[in-house]
């Protein structure tokens, strides 16, 4: 019995830390934001009018802006879980090599991730509009004469080349960590059933890297949707509103235009999304892993 | 067993230095006093280019008061969020600053009501508007500010440009100013706030009886997409877009400044309080501003000037008694008087108060000021939040994903949204 409790303990004490901090700065705040929703608050004064579900409705039947960033915000995901996985798994196999250049390579692929994303975003900001403007004019390339920033057509690129930038090192650290896990006898066994480089990634080499697929997935989907920081710094939800996505919309709504409830409305629609989408896409990407 | 424990313990501590961050850009400058019945008030403010000023004028208080110590906070970033926080969370505090108009209003439970006091009579009426809700005055005004036509005096000097007091002057100056090879406008148009100010100095300002126009507008008896002057503001648009630079919506405040001061382009739309940007880069320079002409009549072409940011007592601080003898103080003394002059580099709004400064831009102002040929600024009068998302709306325009007609439109959906959602 003692033995038990003391099991207990040891549990908690290893848990408590984590599990408390997760409900007071997380769950609590997503309680609130729940409360706050169904009241029309401004967020400074000191009465609120409870209003019940009608900043829900107005959302769905009341605000064009809203959607045109769910679209945006889409669109952007699509593109970056995409591309930043993709990227990354390749970086990671290129970087697996035995190559002198291997190390190297791999602190540099990593080490925009250190970078703070606004710090980023103001840097990448400067690059865009007064580097490359100069290079352009003394280089005369076409590429770096597009003026990404400028316009609403590529201001969203322009976002999504920051992003990028910033997380491939990470996930890549991830599926080296995922490739290094695969035993080297399954290689040897295909090589003597006669495979070839392309059969063995295919068949052996992405099956059994699946839990980490999953993993860097659920990241990527999830830091898309929650596009803040980068959006912030670089484009401010601009030109117009081309790049604003949902929490910079969140945000504006909720602390520029003193409408604390009705952006909470928002941020609950938000927090119901990410979840939906995310727990499908476990649930499929755990099904396919593999287990040899 | 030892392990365990040590290994609970680090992890106790993950917590601990998890949740140390320092948040935002924060200025703390207090100057201890001598001990007694000491009174901490707490000043806020957001303005970055007041931030010693303040400090100065703080201890210049404390040195006058020394049972009084002033705590000065600037949040350039995210000081409204600040504010708020500190407001709902109950640590009011004595001083802070607002906008004024509708911003000043949605701060409405925690202003003190100061129209008894003395100095209140002695405010020049172009800034008294600023402050006053409900027939009463609920702040003090810490500046008044200009914005129109920033120029490069030395460049037209050199070339014999003259100021344009019309729209067609103003194309007429532009064509001269091409055929030279230098860019007439550098336009700061990536900023949506820039944007909305310049609805404003372009059409929104040159409506006739405006104040009246303002409340049908509220009432919803106005559309701005029926408006002369609204439509007329595209036109000025138009004009700055064909002779300005390419891209205009990469250039934020930075760029526009860089772009000014080098020579690079000859005027740009912007404010008197660009000054401090500008001559970092060039402190050869010589520059003044005209207002943004819209129509054909010189008559009609006046320059939008404002009070720029008011102080307020908090109700419910806790020490309001001190924070309004601050105020006072600041009205009245000699010391704050030099302060506010030279170190805040304030257009006056005290009657009898003489600009010191050295802003060129803020002369030009004054000149306006003086011969009565402004206007009202409006956009702090709009619904809060409104100006940033016409901004956005000329923005698409800009960009050509909306005619001028759709832009107006939007303009409308989006005043009668801001509206609405007030009166929830």
């Amino acid at each position: 019995m003692r033995k038990r409790a003391k099991k207990g303990l040891e549990f908690w004490m290893f848990v408590a830390p984590v599990l408390i901090p997760f409900l007071i700065f997380y769950f609590l705040p997503i309680c609130m934001g729940l409360y706050y929703s169904l009241f029309d608050w401004n967020g400074i004064s000191k009465g609120m009018n409870f209003i019940g579900l009608k900043n829900y409705i107005e959302l769905f039947t009341n605000d064009k802006n809203y959607f045109e960033s769910l679209a945006f915000t889409f669109k952007f995901a699509l593109f970056n879980v995409v591309l930043t996985n993709v990227l990354a798994i390749l970086m990671a196999l290129w970087v697996n090599g035995k190559l002198k250049t291997s190390k190297f390579t791999r602190t540099c692929f990593f080490m925009p991730n250190i970078v703070c994303a606004i710090v980023a975003g103001f840097l990448w900001r400067f690059i865009f509009n007064q580097i490359s403007d100069t290079l352009y004019k003394s280089t005369g390339l076409d590429f770096l004469g597009i003026k990404w920033l400028g316009s609403t057509d590529t201001a969203w690129v322009a976002i999504l080349i920051v992003v990028l930038w910033q997380s491939i090192g990470y996930n890549m650290i991830i599926y080296l960590a995922g490739l290094n896990m695969i035993d080297k006898t399954f290689y040897e066994s295909a090589a003597i059933d006669g495979a070839g480089k392309i059969t063995k990634f295919f068949k052996i080499t992405l099956p059994l890297m699946m839990p980490s697929i999953t993993i860097c997935l659920f990241n990527v989907t999830a830091q898309s949707f929650r596009l803040f920081d980068v959006n912030v710094s670089l484009t401010k939800g601009g030109p117009g509103r081309s790049t604003m996505g949902l929490a910079i919309d969140i945000y504006n709504e909720a602390f520029k235009q003193n409408r604390l409830g009705y952006g909470s409305a928002k941020a609950v629609i938000l927090l119901i999304i990410v979840m939906t989408i995310t727990m499908l896409q476990t649930n499929y990407t755990r099904k396919r892993e593999v287990e040899m | 067993m030892k392990k365990r424990w040590l290994a609970a313990a680090l992890a106790l501590s993950m917590v601990f230095a998890g949740g140390c961050g320092s948040s935002g850009k924060e200025d703390e400058g207090s100057a201890k006093s001598d001990s007694g019945d000491q009174v901490t008030i707490t000043y806020m403010q957001w303005q970055q280019e007041f931030s010693t000023a303040a400090i100065k004028l703080a201890d210049a208080y404390m040195e006058e008061h020394p049972n009084v110590k002033v705590e000065v906070i600037t949040n350039s970033d995210g000081y409204s969020e600040n504010l708020k926080a500190a407001l709902v969370a109950g640590n009011v505090p004595e001083i802070f600053v607002t906008e004024g108009y509708e911003n000043m209003k949605s701060y409405e439970e925690y202003l003190t009501d100061l129209s008894e006091e003395e100095w209140t009579g002695n405010i020049k009426d172009a800034a008294l508007q600023c402050v006053t809700l409900d027939g009463n005055i609920m702040g003090m005004p810490i500046t008044m500010a200009g914005e129109g036509i920033i120029y490069n005096k030395k460049m037209f000097k050199e070339h014999g440009w003259e100021v344009p007091q019309t729209i067609t002057e103003l194309e007429e100056l532009c064509k001269k100013i091409e055929a030279e090879g230098i860019t007439p406008f550098n336009n700061q148009f990536a900023d949506d706030w820039l944007l909305g100010q310049f609805m404003s100095g372009s059409g929104y300002a040159y409506i006739p009886d405006n104040a009246e126009y303002t409340k049908e507008l509220y009432a919803g008896n106005e559309k701005l997409s029926e408006n002369e002057q609204m439509k007329n503001s595209f036109k000025v648009l138009d004009l700055m877009l064909k002779y300005g630079q390419d891209d205009c919506m990469s250039y934020g405040w930075n760029e526009t400044c860089t772009a000014f001061a080098t020579g690079e382009a000859a005027m740009a739309f912007e404010g008197d309080w660009v000054w401090d940007t500008v001559y970092a880069i060039d402190p050869e320079i010589e520059c003044g501003m005209f207002a943004l002409p819209a129509t054909e009549n010189a008559e009609d072409t006046k320059m939008i000037v404002d009070a720029n940011g008011c102080f307020h007592i908090g109700k419910g601080s806790a020490h309001p008694e001190a924070g309004l003898d601050y105020l006072n103080w600041i009205a009245t003394s000699e010391t704050a008087k030099q302060i506010m002059l030279e170190d805040y580099k304030v257009i006056p709004v005290f009657e009898g108060w003489e600009y010191q400064a050295d802003n060129q831009l803020a002369v030009s102002t004054i000149e306006y000021l003086d011969a009565g040929k402004t206007f009202m600024w409006s956009w702090p009068q709009w619904p809060v939040g409104y100006q940033y998302s016409a901004g956005k709306t000329y923005q698409n325009y800009i960009d050509g994903s909306m005619s001028s007609d759709e832009a107006l439109q939007e303009l409308d959906d989006t005043w009668t949204k801001l509206v609405n959602a007030k009166e929830e």
